[in-house]
């Protein structure tokens, strides 16, 4: 854990110990250099922003044309009976930021459709847009205009008992996104020598064949060792045989091999045993969204570089081929049976090549910097130091806008969500509710007179709807419906258009947990689409 | 103030859906009309000449997931709403439980968030209760139509458990007397993971029914805090554990020797210092403060986001339960929100031999060493994944002679030097010994003993 005390205040370690301890002082950091505009101040849309205003983001700005009422009181925590009549976007404004003396927030009491039309550029300011109940003719315009400029754009609504969320961004880039079980590289299959030269000197025999260890020492082997010359005495027996095992044959010759000195209850050769299955069998081999990454055209040596991420990974892309398609070794130990001297100098020779691999890397690093023009040292060491350390984790992320989204529709994903058990046809229901407010500028079913009326009309969107985003199916050269879908549209109609305070709470948590990870650029966003159907309490996500 | 609002404008979002029915409604749903308002009434806990009656509810917790329950079930319509937690406030707390400020550190957590939800929301009113959840009764349970637990700790959530399952009565053919059967929900979050689910005690899963999905914390071996350190928590807990006792670094003014308290700054710095020295001598790198603390407080790193969502799920439960709006989860839902966002919904089957609600004394046999002593077979029950016991009670039933009790001061003094005499004195293979535990009220536990053959 990078040493926080060093880099934030007292009180800010001793109020933000329990997240610090998630995303250290680097991501602490990404959210206090953030602005976030939330548009229309919903239980949902206060909610995603109650839940990034504890944990600090540095401002942020609300833009709301309403006024507090009634209906607001049974909804949105962020209004107080006192403020009835007064400008929504101030008052919501006020009592967020009361949460957290370090944050700041203003306000624009001004219907965002209005900013939307007339100001657009005005939205370059912020580092994030997070929009709630806004209507088709707003959002498209509006996220064009921040996909063109790489601003991350996430949508959300509660819509009575269903939830909403859509992130939006050309291109996410991450070096650490921390996957639950991190593969460990020990290099065991392909050596470098100063581990080779550490792990030749050991004598695996038991005294008793003659060996120079006593029990104690022999039974606290570190399983490394034992592989490494397990493995060497594999590949010498038998050329012929894959270099390293692979049929069911080999690795039972292999298991011999690293079981021969072991006494029967020795804990380390154990270990050895199960570390051959991630260490030994699948060889060295660089991960697929690793891959992806080098092979991008950014990351080509003549390509300019559009941010640090881009060249760093230039510099690696470099580093990989010079080096025999090896990456940087991360310099750390997974704990094992060992003895302490023997497993601190293990921890030592893996930590020196981890500092002479970010170093080369380093070197092409600065090379980079000076052919896009960029000052040295703009690309700092601690995050040149940070992507070695999780190279084996990178990833980038690429959203379809809301655009093609809406205009070239993914057929294949939306048969699926629309599949038993899925949770599409909301995501269809959701977007017929929308079309409807296009056209009748109200929600469907809002008062008892409109009920019938508006079923009718929404059965009508929602056959429409059909026919855009499903195709004709082959064989019956019928057209593809949503199962259900005049049940599903009959509580939207039941719905009328109100808003739940659960379901906003929930996408509260979601959505900002989907900004932090955008923001502190650690951990994985959601691709592309969050449905949560707060009735049978299921959940999906989808690719639109 | 709060007479002057329009309660039909207020609530307009929570009555448009007591106020229809739909097609995903619950079986059974019947609209409010303009002559009938009883959900309304119900769910408000409003006096009424029909005399409904009025719901109750009993959040358990006041912090991270407590905060959120109130705030949710407050804008959900309920209006009776009690909250019970022992806890004070600490400065760590505020990065997500957002009733409290700086200025309420140290004070009660409950009377804090009741005092903030109160002022908030016109009409709501929560009552605090400042003490554990064991020093209520069964007579306070019983009041409630819902409990909702938002706790942080295992042994709670079991004790609580087990005074529902045990408020359950059936009558005399068999079947469960609706009155006594209270909803048991419960959340739990640690980092980017959480989990909801719902309890119906003695007619679905309850929550010892899925003990085998919390499996104990593993703790380091003694051998290698002792001789072969590797890690900096090795240092940390060599420090902790192995010199505290040797040292005996604080003594109060009675003379006593104090034991570590890792709230203390004091006992928490002798740790870190004796560890780093330890670390030192070892040539391993990485003790620090923060480190230190998080080892021996076994913090959990916890944000907003979680508890929210989590907080939520457990409110929306609430209100279908009371109002049939929507069917309910059956009966657990499992998230995780690191990679991409992933949730599991699935039924939890009711454990046929569950210690709690099988309504059966449950008779476990296990195979003890009958050299070991009384202390060493008592720490293999603590770690027993499926009894997890915390400080178990002894008592042989045949011929009956109590072994051993942690409480009171007076029988644990006179029966301590059994800890130390082997099992043999107290039974043979088939001996029965019964054992109860304080994290679950009413259940006894059977043990029948097999003695390992010392041979094989």
């Amino acid at each position: 854990m990078e040493d926080v005390e060093k880099k934030l205040s007292k009180d800010k370690v001793d109020k933000y110990d329990r997240q610090l301890r998630l995303w250290g002082a680097h991501g602490q950091a990404a959210l206090e250099n953030a602005h976030i505009c939330l548009l229309n101040a919903t239980a949902t849309g206060t909610e995603i922003l109650k839940n990034l205003v504890l944990p600090g983001i540095g401002r942020f700005t609300i833009i709301d044309g309403a006024k507090v009422s009634e209906e607001d009181l049974g909804n949105n925590f962020f209004v107080s009976q006192p403020d009835i009549g007064r400008s929504r976007a101030e008052v919501t404004s006020e009592l967020l930021r009361e949460m957290n003396e370090w944050v700041q927030g203003t306000h624009i009491a001004q219907d965002p459709n209005e900013l939307i039309a007339n100001q657009l550029s005005s939205f370059s300011q912020y580092t994030l847009v997070i929009a709630t109940n806004l209507p088709t003719s707003s959002l498209l315009p509006l996220s064009e205009f921040l996909y063109s400029n790489h601003i991350p754009l996430v949508v959300s609504r509660a819509y009575g008992f269903v939830g909403y969320l859509r992130n939006v961004v050309p291109e996410h880039c991450i070096f650490e996104t921390k996957p639950d079980n991190p593969l460990d590289d020990l290099r065991l299959t392909n050596p470098f020598p100063s581990l080779a030269t550490y792990c030749g000197t050991w004598d695996l025999r038991q005294k008793s064949e003659g060996g120079n260890l006593d029990s104690h020492l022999h039974s606290h082997i570190p399983y490394i060792v034992i592989l490494y010359q397990s493995l060497i005495e594999y590949r010498k027996n038998n050329p012929t045989f894959n270099p390293t095992p692979k049929t069911e044959a080999e690795k039972a010759e292999f298991i011999k091999i690293v079981t021969r000195h072991s006494t029967g209850e020795d804990k380390n050769f154990e270990e050895a045993t199960d570390a051959a299955r991630t260490h030994i069998y699948p060889g060295y081999r660089l991960p697929d969204d690793l891959t992806d990454v080098l092979n991008d055209d950014k990351a080509s040596a003549s390509s300019t570089p559009t941010s640090n991420y881009w060249i760093i990974a230039q510099a690696m892309k470099q580093y990989v081929d010079e080096e025999g398609k090896t990456v940087p070794v991360k310099g750390s130990v997974p704990d094992m049976t060992a003895d302490t001297n023997s497993y601190v100098s293990l921890t030592e020779i893996y930590y020196q090549k981890s500092r002479q691999d970010i170093a080369k890397v380093l070197g092409y690093v600065r090379k980079y910097e000076k052919q896009a023009n960029r000052a040295e040292g703009s690309v700092t060491d601690e995050e040149v130091e940070r992507a070695c350390k999780s190279v084996r984790d990178w990833k980038v992320v690429r959203y379809r806008s809301i655009k093609e989204e809406y205009e070239t529709p993914d057929k294949d994903s939306l048969e699926m969500s629309v599949d038993v058990g899925e949770n599409g046809p909301w995501y269809v229901a959701l977007r017929a509710v929308d079309r409807f407010y296009e056209k009748e500028k109200r929600y469907p079913g809002d008062v008892e007179e409109n009920v019938e009326g508006d079923l009718a009309k929404m059965v009508e969107i929602g056959k429409a709807l059909e026919e855009e985003l499903l195709r004709v199916d082959e064989e019956s050269g019928e057209q593809k419906r949503v199962p259900d879908l005049e049940k599903v549209l009959r509580e939207m109609i039941r719905v009328g258009g109100v808003e739940l305070h659960n379901i906003g709470a929930v996408l509260g948590g979601v959505g900002a947990q989907e900004v932090i990870k955008l923001l502190t650029k650690q951990w994985v966003p959601m691709s592309n689409t969050f449905i949560f159907n707060g009735m049978n309490c299921t959940t999906n996500t989808y690719v639109f | 103030m709060a007479s002057q609002l329009d309660e039909n404008k207020r609530w307009k979002g929570v009555f448009t859906l007591l106020n229809r029915n739909g097609p995903f409604a619950q079986e059974g749903f019947t609209p409010d009309s303009k002559d009938s308002q009883k959900l309304k009434n119900y769910l408000r806990a409003l006096e009424n000449d029909r005399g409904d009656p009025n719901c109750k509810i009993l959040v358990i917790g006041a912090g991270g997931l407590g905060c959120e329950l109130l705030k949710d079930l407050a804008l959900s319509g309920f209006r009776d709403i009690h909250v019970i937690d022992m806890d004070t406030i600490d400065i760590s707390n505020l990065n997500r439980q957002f009733l409290f400020r700086k200025t309420d550190v140290g004070k009660p957590k409950a009377e804090c968030a009741a005092r903030f939800i109160n002022s908030r929301v016109p009409g709501v009113n929560v009552t605090p209760h400042f003490c554990k959840i064991q020093d209520k009764d069964d007579s306070f349970y019983q009041q409630f139509n819902i409990v909702i637990s938002g706790l942080d700790s295992i042994m709670a959530r079991r004790y609580i458990n087990s005074v529902l399952v045990g408020l359950v009565s059936k009558d005399d053919d068999g079947d469960i007397i609706p009155d006594t059967l209270i909803p048991f929900i419960d959340g739990g979050t640690e980092g980017f993971k959480g989990q909801a689910r719902i309890v119906l005690p003695q007619l679905t899963a309850c929550f010892e029914c899925a003990m085998d999905l919390f499996p104990p914390r593993t703790s380091f071996q003694i051998c290698t805090l002792a001789n072969t350190p590797r890690l900096p928590e090795h240092c940390i807990e060599y420090a902790r554990l192995l010199r505290w006792d040797k040292d005996k670094p604080f003594v109060n003014a009675k003379g006593e020797v104090e034991k570590p308290d890792m709230d203390n700054i004091d006992h928490l710095r002798w740790i870190y210092e004796i560890a780093l020295k330890r670390a030192e001598e070892f040539d391993i790198k990485g003790v620090t403060m923060l480190s230190a603390k998080g080892v021996v407080k076994n913090i959990i790193p916890a944000i907003a986001s979680t508890n929210a969502i989590v907080a939520a799920l457990c409110a929306n439960e609430a209100f279908k339960i009371v109002t049939y709006t929507a069917d309910t989860l059956n009966n657990y839902m499992m998230y995780t929100g690191d990679q991409g966002l992933y949730t599991l919904t699935f039924e939890k089957d009711k454990k046929e031999d569950c210690l709690a609600c099988s309504g059966v004394e449950q008779v476990l046999t296990r195979e003890v060493d009958l050299k070991q002593t009384l202390n060493e077979f008592i720490d293999d029950l603590k770690a027993d994944p499926i009894l997890q016991f915390s400080a178990p009670s002894v008592n042989r039933t045949e011929p009956p002679m109590t072994i051993y009790m942690p409480k009171p001061p007076s029988m644990e003094a006179k029966l301590r030097p059994n800890l130390d005499k082997p099992m043999s004195a107290f039974c043979e293979d088939g001996t029965q010994l019964t054992m109860t535990d304080p994290m679950m009220k009413g259940v006894a536990v059977i043990i029948r003993i097999k003695a390992k053959d010392p041979l094989a």
